[in-house]
C-alpha cells in the first residue's frame, strides 16, 4: 500500500493578476520507505504540492482533491488532527535554512521545542534529547551549540539543525524542499550524505523537491517531473533518466548533458495564463497540431500525445 | 476607453501609477476629497458663512444649534459654524506655511549635510539630534512660550521643531545615492555640485518628502491647535479651532456644543491628511505594491 | 549620548538667554514689582546674578549648578526650581506609567488579533478605531470624556488629583491616543512576521497555533514595537502637558504651562531640561532592551 497518495490535487490562488493554477490536477504516490523526487524548473508548483501535503498553504489558497496518508485523508482532517500529524508523522525541511529558524530563540530551544510538542516531557529531558539529535546530525560540540542563536550558525549547520528538528519524531515521511539550494557545493554534498544516511537508517520515506537532477539521481528511487502545475512524467529514476519519454524531461536532462549546457528554450509559462492543450507545447521541439488543442492524459508514466499514439 | 490611452501616455507613467495606486485606496480618496473641500471652504469662506465670525451679539449667547445658527453660538453670541469655516483658513494657512518652511529648509539642510559631509554634516546632524532629544510639542511650547502668545510665534516655534525629520530623510537619500556611485559618475563628466544635487539627488528624495509633508500637515494643524488650546497660539477674536475649544471649556456644563464641533473639525482635518499621507506612502512605495501581488 | 545631553543643556540655556527682553530687568520686576523698579536695582541684580559676564561664562556657571542638581530659583516665589520639579515629578510619573500600561494592554492584543485575523470584522473595527485614535486631538478627547463621564454620568471627578477615580479619565485620554499608534504598529509588525519562513517552520513542527503566535511571532513582532516605545514616550510627555492642564493634574507638564504664562524663566528652563533628560534616558533604556530582545544586535555589540 502507498504511504502517501495524492489524487487530483488542485491548488488555485486568486490574485489581482488572475487565478494562479499552482497545482493543476497532480497525482502522486509514495510507498513506505521509498524516496521520490519531484523535479522541474522553479515556479512550476513543486513547493505548492509539498505545502499542500502539510496543509501549510497561505490562507488565500483554494485546495481540492484528496491526499491519503496512512488511511487518513489529510485535506478533510480537523486543524487539531492535522497539527498532530505535522512534525510527528510528516516533517518538512526547507530551502534557505537561515530564514527558517526563529532568530530570537536559541537553536537548542527550537529543537527541544519540537520534542516537547507531541510528548509531555520535562525541559531537562527534552534538552538531553535535543543534544542527542544534534549529535546525530553531526553538529560539533552540541552542548555549546545548544545555547547559540541561529545567526551564529553557518548555513550548513543551520540546515543540520533543521534536519534535527524534522527527524525528532522519526516521522514516516520527510519532505525536503530544495534542502541544498543556497548552500556551498561542499556543504551540499555533506547535507546530501547526511540526509541519505538518516533516511535509510530510520526507513523514512522521502519526498525530495529539487531542480538538481544530479541530486535526484543520487538520492531517490522514484522520480516525478513537474511542469506548469502538472506531473508530466514519472517512473523509476534509473529508467526515466536513461530513457526519458517526455520532451520536457529530455530537455531537462539535455540541459546538463555532457555536450555542455543546452538551456531549454523559452521559460515556464505564467501560472495565470497557461497555454491550451499540452502546457509544454510552446517550448516543445516536437510540437504538433494536436498538442495545441488537446490536453494529453497520463499514460504509461508520461503525459504526451506523441506517446499516446505509439 | 481606447481613446483615453493616447492622452494618458503624455503624462509620465510614474505619476499615472501613483494616481492609480491612490485610486485603489478608498481611504486616500476620502482623505483627498476632505482636503479639497477644506481648501474650497477656506477660499470661499466669506461667501458661504451664514454670519460674521467676529461680530459680537451679547443677546445671543450660548444658543443651542438651530436653523438660524446650525451649530449654535458661543459665549459671545458668535455663530460657531461661521467661526469654524473661517478657522479652516487659519489652520490651513498655519499648515501650509509651517510645512512649506520646514520641508524646504529641512530638505536643503539635509541635502547640504549629506552631500558635503565632513564637519558641516556633523554640525547639522548634531543640531538635529539635540532638537530631536526634545519631545516636539514640548520644545515648540517652550519656544512659543518664551516668544509670547500669538499665532506667528507658534508658527515660528513649530518651524524650528519641524525641519529635523526632513533633514534626516533627505540626508539618508543623498547618502544612498552617493553609495550607488552615480553622483561620482556625474562629477566625473564634469557636472557642478549644485547641478548634481538638483538633478540627481532631489528627485530621489521627493517621494518621502511628499509623504512626510502630507502627514506633516496633520501634525502641524494638530500641534498648532494644541498650543492655541493651551492659550499660546491664536488670540481672540481670531476664529481658531484650538482656541475655540479653550474658550468653550468654561461652558462645558451649560453649552457642550461649544467644544463638540471645533474638536470634530480638528479631528476630521487631521484624519483627512493622515488618510492621504498613508495612501500616498503606499502608492509611492513600490515595495508595498509588490507585496500585495503575492 | 552624553554629547546629546550636553547639547540639550546648550539649547535650553540659549533659548532662555536669547529670549527678547533683559533678564535682569525681568528678575527685578518679578522680585520687587513694577513700582519699585529702579535702574540701580536692575544693575545690582545684573551684577548679583552674574548676568554681566560673557555668555559662555554664564553658561559654564549655570551648567556647573545644573550638574550639582541646582536648577536655580523661581523668579516668582524664589523657591528652588529643583524642589518644585521633584515635588511634581511623582504625579507625572504616575500618570505617564499608568497611561503607558493602559495603552499597551489595549494595543498589543488588538494589534495581534487584527493581524492574525486579517481582513476580518475584528480587524476593520480595530483599525478604524486606531485611525480615529491617531487623529483624535487628546485635548478634545479629554474634554469629551469629562463631558460624558463627569458632567452627564457623574462617575468621575472633573479634575484634581486624589484616589484612583481621579486617575481614570486622564489616563484614558492619554492611554488611548498612544494605543492607537501602537496598535497600528503591532499589527503591521505582526503581519510582516507571520509571512516569515520561521513561522512556517514552527507550524511544520506541529506547534499549536497558540504557541506559534504567542511565542515565535510575538517575540519577533515586539522588537519594532519596543523601539517605538521610545518615540511613544515623546507623545506621552507632550500629552501630559495637555492632560495635566485639562484635569488640573499637579505634574511637571502643568508646572511648565503655568510658568510659561507666569513668564517664570527659571522654572521653564528647569522643566524643559528635566523633560528632555527623561526622554533621552528612556531612549537609552529602549536601546538596551532592544538588544536584549534581538540576539542579532547583542551579538554585534559583543563582537
Amino acid at each position: 500500500m502507498d504511504l502517501l497518495q495524492i489524487s487530483n490535487l488542485y491548488v488555485n490562488f486568486t490574485t489581482k493578476a488572475g487565478v494562479v493554477r499552482a497545482s493543476d490536477g497532480v497525482n502522486l504516490e509514495i510507498k513506505q520507505g521509498e524516496s521520490l523526487c519531484l523535479v522541474g524548473e522553479s515556479g512550476c508548483g513543486k513547493t505548492i504540492v509539498a505545502l499542500g501535503i502539510m496543509r501549510l498553504l497561505p490562507q488565500n489558497a483554494q485546495i481540492s482533491g484528496k491526499i491519503w496518508f496512512k488511511g487518513k485523508e489529510l485535506l478533510s482532517l480537523g486543524k487539531e488532527e492535522m497539527r498532530r500529524i505535522r512534525g510527528r508523522e510528516i516533517a518538512m525541511i526547507f530551502e534557505q535554512p537561515a530564514t527558517c529558524l526563529d532568530p530570537v530563540f536559541t537553536v537548542g530551544d527550537q529543537i527541544a521545542e519540537a520534542m516537547r510538542v507531541h510528548e509531555r516531557c520535562s525541559g531537562k529531558e527534552s534538552k538531553e534529547k535535543a543534544i542527542d539529535l544534534m549529535e546525530m546530525v553531526e553538529i560539533p560540540s552540541p552542548q555549546k551549540r545548544f545555547k547559540q542563536y541561529p545567526h551564529e550558525f553557518s548555513g550548513g549547520m543551520q540546515q543540520r539543525a533543521m534536519i534535527a528538528i524534522a527527524l525528532s519524531y522519526n516521522p514516516s515521511l520527510l519532505i525536503a524542499d530544495e534542502p541544498m539550494t543556497f548552500l556551498d557545493v561542499t556543504i551540499q554534498a555533506q547535507i546530501m550524505e547526511l540526509l541519505k544516511d538518516l533516511v535509510s537508517k530510520f526507513r523514512t520515506s522521502l519526498l525530495l523537491i529539487t531542480h538538481d537532477l544530479g541530486v535526484a539521481a543520487e538520492m531517490c528511487d522514484g522520480v516525478a517531473v513537474m511542469y506548469a502545475g502538472e506531473i508530466v512524467e514519472k517512473g523509476r529514476v534509473s529508467e526515466v533518466f536513461k530513457y526519458p519519454k517526455h520532451p520536457y524531461t529530455k530537455a531537462l536532462l539535455g540541459a546538463i548533458s555532457n555536450d555542455g549546457l543546452k538551456p531549454i528554450k523559452g521559460s515556464v509559462p505564467e501560472l495565470t495564463s497557461l497555454p491550451s492543450g499540452c502546457k509544454f507545447h510552446p517550448r516543445c521541439p516536437l510540437v504538433r497540431d494536436v498538442c495545441r488543442e488537446a490536453r494529453p492524459e497520463m499514460k504509461n508514466g508520461v503525459r504526451c500525445h506523441l506517446w499516446e499514439k505509439s | 476607453m481606447e481613446r483615453a490611452i493616447p492622452a494618458r501616455e503624455k503624462v509620465s507613467p510614474y505619476i499615472l501609477e501613483v494616481v492609480d495606486g491612490l485610486k485603489e485606496n478608498r481611504l486616500a480618496v476620502v482623505g483627498l476629497a476632505i482636503v479639497v473641500s477644506l481648501v474650497l471652504m477656506a477660499i470661499l469662506a466669506p461667501f458661504i458663512v451664514p454670519h460674521d465670525p467676529i461680530e459680537l451679539h451679547l443677546d445671543l449667547r450660548l444658543l443651542s444649534p438651530s436653523w438660524q445658527y446650525p451649530l449654535g453660538t458661543d459665549d459671545l453670541g458668535r455663530c460657531i459654524l461661521s467661526r469654524l469655516i473661517y478657522g479652516t483658513r487659519v489652520s490651513l494657512q498655519v499648515g501650509v506655511m509651517v510645512v512649506g518652511i520646514t520641508a524646504i529648509s529641512g530638505s536643503l539642510l539635509g541635502l547640504t549635510a549629506g552631500y558635503l559631509g565632513g564637519i558641516i554634516d556633523e554640525i547639522i546632524m548634531r543640531i538635529v539630534d539635540v532638537l530631536l532629544a526634545f519631545p516636539g510639542l514640548i520644545l515648540a511650547l517652550v519656544i512659543a512660550g518664551l516668544l509670547g502668545p500669538g499665532l506667528f510665534n507658534v508658527m515660528l516655534a513649530l518651524s524650528v521643531v519641524g525641519w529635523t525629520r526632513y533633514a534626516r530623510v533627505v540626508r539618508g537619500c543623498v547618502l544612498s545615492a552617493k553609495e550607488r556611485g552615480f553622483v561620482e559618475a556625474a562629477r566625473a563628466i564634469g557636472s557642478s555640485n549644485f547641478y548634481i544635487m538638483f538633478r540627481h539627488v532631489l528627485p530621489e528624495a521627493l517621494s518621502p518628502v511628499i509623504v512626510m509633508s502630507t502627514l506633516g500637515m496633520g501634525w502641524t494643524i494638530l500641534s498648532a491647535a494644541a498650543l492655541s488650546f493651551l492659550g499660546l497660539g491664536a488670540q481672540p477674536p481670531m476664529p481658531e479651532w484650538g482656541s475655540m475649544l479653550n474658550s468653550g471649556r468654561a461652558f462645558l456644563r451649560v453649552a457642550p456644543h461649544l467644544i463638540t464641533f471645533p474638536g470634530l473639525a480638528i479631528m476630521v482635518t487631521v484624519l483627512a491628511f493622515n488618510f492621504l499621507g498613508d495612501g500616498l506612502r503606499d502608492a509611492l512605495d513600490p515595495r508595498q505594491k509588490k507585496r500585495v501581488e503575492i | 549620548m552624553l554629547a546629546i545631553v550636553l547639547g540639550v543643556t546648550v539649547l535650553t540655556f540659549s533659548l532662555m538667554h536669547f529670549t527678547p527682553g533683559d533678564p535682569a530687568e525681568m528678575i527685578a520686576i518679578a522680585r520687587y514689582g513694577m513700582e519699585d523698579l529702579t535702574q540701580e536695582g536692575i544693575e545690582w541684580i545684573r551684577i548679583q546674578e552674574g548676568l554681566d559676564a560673557p555668555v559662555w561664562v554664564q553658561y559654564g556657571r549655570w551648567l556647573n549648578h545644573v550638574i550639582h542638581g541646582d536648577l536655580g530659583r523661581s523668579l516668582i516665589d524664589g523657591g528652588l526650581v529643583s524642589k518644585d520639579i521633584m515635588y511634581r515629578f511623582p504625579a507625572t510619573l504616575q500618570l505617564a506609567l499608568a497611561s503607558m500600561i493602559v495603552s499597551l494592554v489595549i494595543a498589543i492584543p488588538v494589534g495581534i488579533l487584527s493581524a492574525v485575523k486579517q481582513n476580518s470584522a475584528m480587524d476593520y473595527l480595530g483599525m478604524t478605531g486606531a485611525l480615529i485614535g491617531v487623529s483624535m486631538p487628546n485635548f478634545w478627547l479629554g474634554l469629551l470624556l469629562v463631558l460624558f463621564f463627569s458632567v452627564y454620568l457623574g462617575w468621575f471627578p472633573v479634575c484634581g488629583k486624589g484616589g484612583i477615580e481621579h486617575l481614570i479619565l486622564p489616563v484614558v485620554t492619554l492611554g488611548t491616543g498612544m494605543a492607537a499608534i501602537t496598535t497600528r504598529l503591532t499589527r503591521s509588525s505582526m503581519l510582516e512576521v507571520l509571512r516569515q519562513n520561521y513561522i512556517r517552520t514552527a507550524r511544520a513542527k506541529g506547534l499549536a497555533e497558540k504557541l506559534v503566535i504567542g511565542k515565535h511571532a510575538f517575540k519577533n513582532a515586539m522588537i519594532p514595537v519596543v523601539t517605538i516605545i521610545g518615540l511613544q514616550f515623546a507623545f506621552l510627555l507632550e500629552g501630559t502637558v495637555i492632560v495635566e492642564t485639562i484635569f488640573a493634574w499637579p505634574g511637571i507638564g502643568r508646572l511648565l504651562v503655568d510658568s510659561i504664562f507666569a513668564r517664570d524663566f527659571a522654572v521653564i528652563q528647569g522643566c524643559a531640561l528635566v523633560i528632555a533628560t527623561i526622554f533621552v534616558l528612556v531612549n537609552l533604556a529602549v536601546d538596551i532592551s532592544y538588544a536584549y530582545l534581538d540576539p542579532r544586535i547583542r551579538y554585534e555589540r559583543r563582537a
